[in-house]
């Protein structure tokens, strides 16, 4: 019987076609398709278990440069107001006293977390960029985080072009990148017994050829 | 596979955080889970293993455990375009595990899924770049579209374990019956165990933190649709923790 079960190993080996080769990548401004776009942040909770919070409200410009993959920039703005946890509990019952109105509410605003009302953007401009290998890289940049601005590296791997015939010939390239940051490196420290310090950043998403 | 790897490196870097609490129970009014490392456990207690848990279970008691669906994540990870990992979210999910850290094997853990609740990433307006669709969102049109989970014929999507192998001292493969689409089949779950706790807050009862990993073939299940845009890889994600029942 042939196992249905792939190893962790093997994961995703039988993917759609899509070339990988940057050869067939038009160079140019290239800009994020917010409906095929994952951006995520997760920490651990409690040191059990990692919790993981989707945002739903951001945007990215990339410039490309295929012939020469480390001359691309890209930059980012996330607009913390926009979050999705999963937290299928009654959060006033849970929550008394709370201003907030849900948790996805408290975790954007809350002064112990986005504080979203003193800090209305989160951006990330790229500074350099170096390959690694031949489809994947870092993108070093500034990351704007609750006020403070400082150098964050991302792995970023380029997984391939597709050209979806209903947009007229223009590529779209497709990339997953992640970064790890401290979070008290950016003045946050609250729920340190409960929350790691560490929080991993994921992306993956596709980045559609302007008209 | 680029995708593979950076899913790997992802889940590494995550695995490394979880395994370091970094002294998250040392706080007034969180209780010292068990200790994490063996190395913690004196050699002589290891003659008396066998009448306590010992190294990463030392604290764990055989009960039965509750999902904690506040602090639960379950996600599946397709593959679009061959570019991209698409994500979506399920909402509405439940488990209870039977935990017996004296003998894993003897665990057994039942979990549901509600087919109407999932949640994905869609920003844009759905019902303008669908007149035509019966639905009302994005979400709704994966939940009920018979391309997709088909929930009005499957509300429930089930997995009830049948085996459970310990393959190292924190982790282990549990295997059970997964039901999707009306189709049963084996299915082989990647379980890590990522520590203990018992806060005072929470009666003292002990909480289990475990992430869980596999990749299920959506043909194998009946679904064929969108071959081309979308794997027939679908990587299913958990990780969440049980709270011992009162």
């Amino acid at each position: 019987m042939r196992s249905i079960i792939a190893p962790a190993a093997a994961i995703f080996l039988a993917t759609p076609a899509a070339a990988q080769s940057l050869d067939e990548v038009s160079a140019g401004t290239y800009q994020l398709d917010r409906n095929h776009a994952f951006l995520t942040w997760t920490v651990v909770h409690n040191g059990l278990s990692d919790y993981t919070v989707n945002f739903t409200d951001f945007d990215a410009t990339l410039e490309f440069n295929p012939e020469d993959p480390a001359s691309s920039s890209i930059e980012v703005t996330i607009d913390p107001m926009g979050l999705e946890s999963h937290f299928p509990g009654d959060y006033k019952a849970g929550h008394p006293d709370s201003e907030y109105d849900t948790w996805n509410e408290a975790l954007s605003r809350s002064d112990s977390f986005l504080n979203a009302g003193a800090y209305g953007e989160i951006r990330f401009v790229s500074s350099s960029a170096e390959a690694t290998g031949d489809t994947s890289g870092t993108v070093t940049g500034n990351l704007t985080f609750l006020g403070v601005t400082r150098p964050v590296t991302m792995d970023v791997v380029y997984n391939g072009v597709v050209n979806y015939p209903w947009n007229d010939g223009r590529d779209t390239i497709g990339f997953t990148a992640t970064t790890t940051i401290s979070r008290s490196a950016f003045g946050q420290e609250s729920l340190a017994s409960v929350i790691s310090d560490d929080v991993v950043i994921e992306f993956s998403g596709e980045f559609l050829q302007a008209e | 596979m680029k995708l593979t790897q950076i899913f790997l490196a992802s889940a590494s870097a995550l695995l490394i955080t979880a395994c370091d609490p970094a002294g998250s129970t040392d706080e007034p009014g969180l209780e010292a889970p068990a200790p994490e490392a063996e190395s913690e456990a004196p050699a002589a207690d290891a003659e008396t293993a066998g009448t306590e848990p010992a190294g990463p279970l030392a604290g764990t008691v055989e009960a039965t455990y509750t999902l904690d669906k506040n602090h639960a994540f379950l996600t599946f990870t397709v593959i679009h375009g061959g570019v991209s990992e698409y994500t979506v979210n399920f909402t509405d999910f439940d488990a209870t595990l039977d935990f017996n850290p004296e003998d894993l094997a003897s665990s057994s853990i039942e979990l549901t899924i509600d087919s109407q609740g999932l949640d994905v990433h869609y920003p844009a307006d759905f019902k303008a770049g669908h007149p035509d669709s019966p639905y009302s969102n994005w979400p709704e049109a994966l939940s009920n579209d018979e391309r997709f989970l088909q929930a009005g014929q499957f509300p429930q999507i089930t997995f009830v374990s049948t085996g459970i192998e310990q393959t190292g001292e924190t982790a282990g493969k549990v295997t059970g019956d997964l039901t999707f689409l009306g189709v049963t089949k084996p299915v082989t779950m990647d379980v890590t165990f990522n520590g203990s706790a018992a806060p005072s807050w929470n009666g003292g009862r002990v909480i289990l933190g475990f992430d869980a990993a596999t990749t299920i073939s959506r043909s194998e299940f009946g679904q064929d649709s969108l071959q081309g845009v979308i794997s027939d890889e679908v990587e299913i994600a958990f990780s969440g923790e049980f709270v011992q029942e009162e």
